[in-house]
């Protein structure tokens, strides 16, 4: 075996480890879960009280106001 | 020396070739393609995320109003039971229309989910998302029609002027 075939044999792995670390770096990437939302999990804190000063505290800080926050995102995605 | 350069050679060679080969199959489909559907499943995950955290959201919202119109519940056996002659009509049908309005916004919230899906997987989802998205509006309005609702029924109660610390 001559010094051309080893350069040749050595290029042709080079070559394959190439397309190889090309094919595994651009397989598409799993996107994180976000499993819980800071929002959310204000909501879900509250007090056991049943006594009416409690409650009315504990419905006045009920925030509705940005529920649906995503909704604008997910629009514009979709129209993107 | 030159033979073992010759098996590492050869030996790398055969363990990438399965990988080459899985490869090989992308390279087959044209390649503006491939990236296209990459990046329609990217942000079909991304959206999904998106409304995955709303719809958490809104169940929060709704278990907290449940949980809130239950406490009351509480407080109003506890003022029957002290004051039995007290007139607990309008409190006890508040709260029946409030458990209504509550079932009905579950509903919407499940309904939403599954018509969320539906749109995801739809041709047209920028049509779909339209309804989905007045869903959406819908479930916030009777969220806040509810908390509304229950403000009224803790003013009714306080209007009673029933002692709180002695019905502990």
């Amino acid at each position: 075996m001559n010094k051309n075939t080893l350069i040749i044999l050595a290029s042709t792995l080079i070559v394959i480890l190439g397309l190889t670390s090309y094919f595994l770096y651009s397989k598409e990437k799993p996107v994180s879960q976000k499993t819980t939302d800071s929002q959310a999990a204000k909501l879900e804190q509250q007090s056991n009280s049943d006594d009416t000063t409690s409650i009315e505290k504990d419905l006045n800080d009920t925030d509705l106001s940005s529920v649906d926050k995503e909704s604008i995102n997910i629009e514009a995605e979709i129209n993107d | 020396m030159k033979k073992v350069f010759l098996s590492i050679l050869v030996s790398s060679t055969f363990l990438f070739t399965p990988t080459f080969v899985h490869a090989e199959d992308a390279v087959k489909s044209p390649r503006p393609f491939v990236q296209k559907e990459k990046v329609s499943d990217l942000r079909k995950q991304i959206v999904t995320n998106f409304f995955n955290n709303m719809v958490e959201r809104l169940q929060a919202a709704e278990d907290r109003l449940n949980k809130i119109l239950e406490r009351i519940e509480s407080r109003v056996a506890k003022i029957k039971d002290q004051n039995p002659s007290k007139d607990l009509t309008k409190i006890n049908n508040d709260i029946a229309f409030v458990k209504t309005k509550l079932a009905e916004t579950q509903t919407k919230i499940n309904t939403l989910k599954t018509d969320f899906e539906k749109m995801i997987t739809s041709d047209s989802p920028k049509e779909s998302f339209k309804n989905v998205k007045e869903e959406v509006q819908n479930t916030k309005r009777s969220l806040q029609e509810i908390r509304r609702e229950l403000s009224q029924i803790i003013g009714e109660i306080k209007g009673l002027h029933v002692g709180e610390s002695k019905n502990e």
